[in-house]
């Protein structure tokens, strides 16, 4: 696994990291594809995510 | 989860109120509830599934499942009333779920569904404040979800189809939900479309290339997608009605007049499903046949070339070389010519050895000749073996589509017997598992066309990809929407291989568990494993190596399935108390409706032996007879609390019958059952 996770920048180690306790949350949402406010609402907090991680100074 | 009480009102056989409380102890974790048939055991189990989701496995579905002792008994115009509620225990809070539908009676005792089902979970946290629940369906799904349901409380008159090769694509779903590799899936999913978002950004200052292609990019990911998510549905529907189909026809087994054709019919399904399979095997032969004699047939005419271009030159007598290079060399270096003349001085002669020497054969040459004479010749042998082979397959595959043509015909012809048979019932019967296996027929069919299209679409996507991908790079090498774009491309790529990563490490680990319960409790020399594709197989240890063990009783693969499952609760169980950052999870109860249906004695002994170990909490709803056999005494340790069944009839039998712990009779003239707490 950490072979796996060390092809990944530092940062994108950071939003991997984030990003599965992120999902972890919504995990309970059923049927979170058919839910398309709520996906829109897990894929909005993915980019802001990228978007905090990658930025201008890095 | 373990479940402390379940109130039934006026849901099937159940009338009026009806309460059942379950061992919560660790030491007694086993509840027992025991009946004759058709007194309430299945529709016991169908109570959790209709209160956590609204649903039932009856073939009616959720029609027809208001008792019927409450519709003769009330007045038209009175309102009547379902109700479930369950209540369990999770993570240290109470839950108390509650479903409840509305009816309103109607003349000759026929029933309006107001369509109004209410849903409610109150939960009682650690500190005593009890709360509502806004979203009780997402509530539900949290602790228990739908797609896991089926394997803690099963039928185990079906169980044994765990153990078949069509539901590989269930066991690898039911693996992934509870291990929590679904919120990897998503991961990457949402990974992908923040990548598609980043592109839209980025296209607004590209090129018409760049932003064709972005927009062609998302458009067979979402493509890709949602054929998957249909693929995914249409295979549970399908499930779902194979499960009623196989309902209808065993009803058809009940009658006399249909039974004998209905078990004809059912023999040749069978033999018409093993003739599939046997077809799809001859396919994937034939595939590979053809693909590893490829260049066999392919070269046949180059093959022709070389053949008469070596004949010639045999015939010419250029082929094999008679005076090869080394020869002459050796001449040249001794001094010495076949005569037994110097040649040291004899510059012409010299100067003829060499230009001999140029058109002399080599080992080289002499190796290179000898190998394709010898490929020449194997050639024709192989083309040979390669058609014949191909001839005997065919032949098979010919034999096998006239077998199933003939068993397809009998079993129309069956049909339309059935269909004359004049009674009512099981014409209605007949009309339903006609109606059923079109269906089933439409959606084979859509299943099969997304199986092939998905695999060319995802072809579609990696090349449309790659070349997005290059032009990103063409980009400002460090412009900041390029970087987040790479950044979620990559973790997404990452995320997917992590996905297969534990996929399989999951599998394994399954897999070593399986074989452990199962070879506890099967007598034959036989491991059970996971395989790649996630099909729950056998495998008997011959004096040639492991083979597969594809004759299986129905007892046989119970067994197997109830190993799976177990397995499955007891990885959950571990995996919930590591705690773990990519596994979730949890703790389930075992909750079985007879689970020992096909088993010998000997293996009813096992199981029910080996029961109270399977889960933290384990309900059996077992059938009289078999309660009283051996299943009492192997498991009357771990009993924690035990209930009977009692069916109210209005039949002679009943009113006649001096005494019967299962049976009695109704004295307010209606059929219903009740629960009896026994000791």
């Amino acid at each position: 696994m950490k072979e796996i996770i060390s092809k990944l920048t530092k940062e994108e180690q950071q939003i991997l990291q984030n990003v599965m306790t992120l999902e972890q949350t919504n995990l309970y949402i059923k049927d979170l594809k058919q839910n398309r406010t709520k996906e829109k609402e897990a894929i909005q907090n993915v980019v802001n995510l990228i978007e905090r991680e990658i930025r201008h100074e890095n | 989860m373990k479940i402390k009480t379940i109130f039934i009102k006026n849901f099937r056989q159940f009338w009026k109120e009806s309460t059942l409380n379950f061992s919560c102890s660790n030491e007694k974790n086993v509840t027992v509830i025991h009946g004759a048939n058709g007194s309430g055991k299945t529709s016991l189990l169908n109570a959790f599934k209709w209160c956590f989701y609204g649903k039932t496995d009856f073939d009616t579905g959720t029609e027809n499942i208001l008792n019927e002792a409450a519709i003769q008994k009330a007045t038209t115009g009175d309102e009547l009333e379902i109700v479930i509620t369950v209540i369990f225990e999770h993570e240290g809070a109470i839950y108390n779920a509650s479903r409840k539908a509305l009816y309103r009676k109607l003349p000759n005792n026929a029933v309006e569904d107001l369509k109004t089902v209410t849903f409610k979970i109150q939960k009682t946290l650690e500190s005593g404040e009890t709360i509502s629940i806004d979203t009780p369906v997402s509530e539900i799904n949290k602790v228990l979800p739908e797609g896991l349901h089926p394997y803690f409380f099963f039928n185990g008159e079906r169980i044994e189809k765990l153990a078949g090769v069509n539901e590989s694509g269930q066991i690898k779903e039911a693996i992934k939900r509870l291990m929590g590799l679904k919120q990897i899936e998503r991961a990457e999913r949402h990974l992908k479309k923040a990548s598609e978002s980043f592109r839209k950004v980025n296209a607004e200052s590209s090129d018409e290339t760049y932003q064709s292609l972005a927009q062609t990019v998302e458009r067979i990911n979402d493509d890709v997608e949602n054929k998957k998510s249909l693929l995914s549905n249409l295979k549970l529907e399908y499930g779902e009605k194979s499960k009623r189909k196989e309902d209808v026809e065993k009803k058809l087994k009940t009658y006399e007049e249909s039974k004998a054709l209905q078990n004809q019919r059912s023999l040749l399904n069978d033999t018409n499903e093993r003739i599939t399979e046997d077809m799809e095997l001859n396919e994937r032969q034939r595939k590979e046949l053809i693909d590893k004699n490829r260049a066999v047939v392919l070269s046949q005419s180059l093959v022709q070339k070389c053949e008469a271009l070596v004949d010639k030159n045999r015939k010419k007598g250029l082929l094999p070389y008679k005076v090869r290079a080394p020869f002459i060399d050796d001449l040249i270096e001794q001094d010495v010519c076949i005569c037994g003349r110097t040649i040291h001085g004899q510059n012409n002669v010299i100067e003829l050895l060499n230009k001999a020497k140029e058109t002399a054969g080599n080992d080289e040459l002499d190796e290179v000749y000898s190998s394709v004479s010898y490929y020449l010749k194997n050639q024709e042998q192989s083309l040979k073996e390669y058609d014949e082979k191909l001839q005997e397959l065919t032949e098979a595959q010919n034999k096998s589509r006239k077998r199933k043509k003939e068993n397809e015909n009998f079993i129309s012809e069956i049909g339309l017997k059935i269909g004359s048979i004049k009674n009512s019932e099981i014409i209605e019967l007949e009309e339903r598992r006609d109606k059923l296996t079109e269906e089933l027929k439409e959606l084979d069919f859509n299943i099969r066309t997304l199986e092939v299209e998905i695999p060319e679409l995802l072809g579609n996507l990696t090349g449309e990809t790659k070349s997005l991908e290059k032009l990103e790079k063409k980009q400002k090498d460090h412009s900041l929407v390029v970087r987040r774009i790479s950044a979620a491309n990559n973790v997404a790529k990452v995320f997917n291989e992590l996905n297969d990563y534990f996929t399989d490490q999951v599998r394994n680990s399954l897999s070593e568990r399986v074989d452990g319960t199962f070879r506890q409790i099967i007598r034959k020399n036989v491991r059970a494993y996971i395989s790649e594709d996630f099909q729950l197989k056998i495998e008997k240890q011959s004096k040639l190596g492991d083979i597969e063990a594809k004759e299986q009783s129905t007892g046989e693969k119970q067994v197997t399935s109830l190993s799976f499952i177990s397995s499955i609760i007891s990885l959950a169980k571990e995996k919930h108390v590591q705690g773990g950052k990519f596994f979730r999870g949890g703790l389930y109860p075992l909750v079985m409706d007879s689970p020992f249906g096909a088993l010998d004695d000997d293996y009813r002994y096992k199981v029910a032996e080996r029961v109270s170990n399977l889960a933290d909490q384990v309900i059996i709803f077992v059938s009289n007879s078999q309660w009283n056999g051996n299943v009492k005494d192997a498991c009357a340790s771990r009993v924690g609390n035990s209930y009977r069944l009692i069916h109210h009839a209005t039949t002679d039998v009943a009113k006649t019958m001096d005494s019967n712990e299962y049976l009695r009779f109704s004295n307010d003239g209606f059929e219903y059952s009740t629960l009896e707490e026994t000791s």
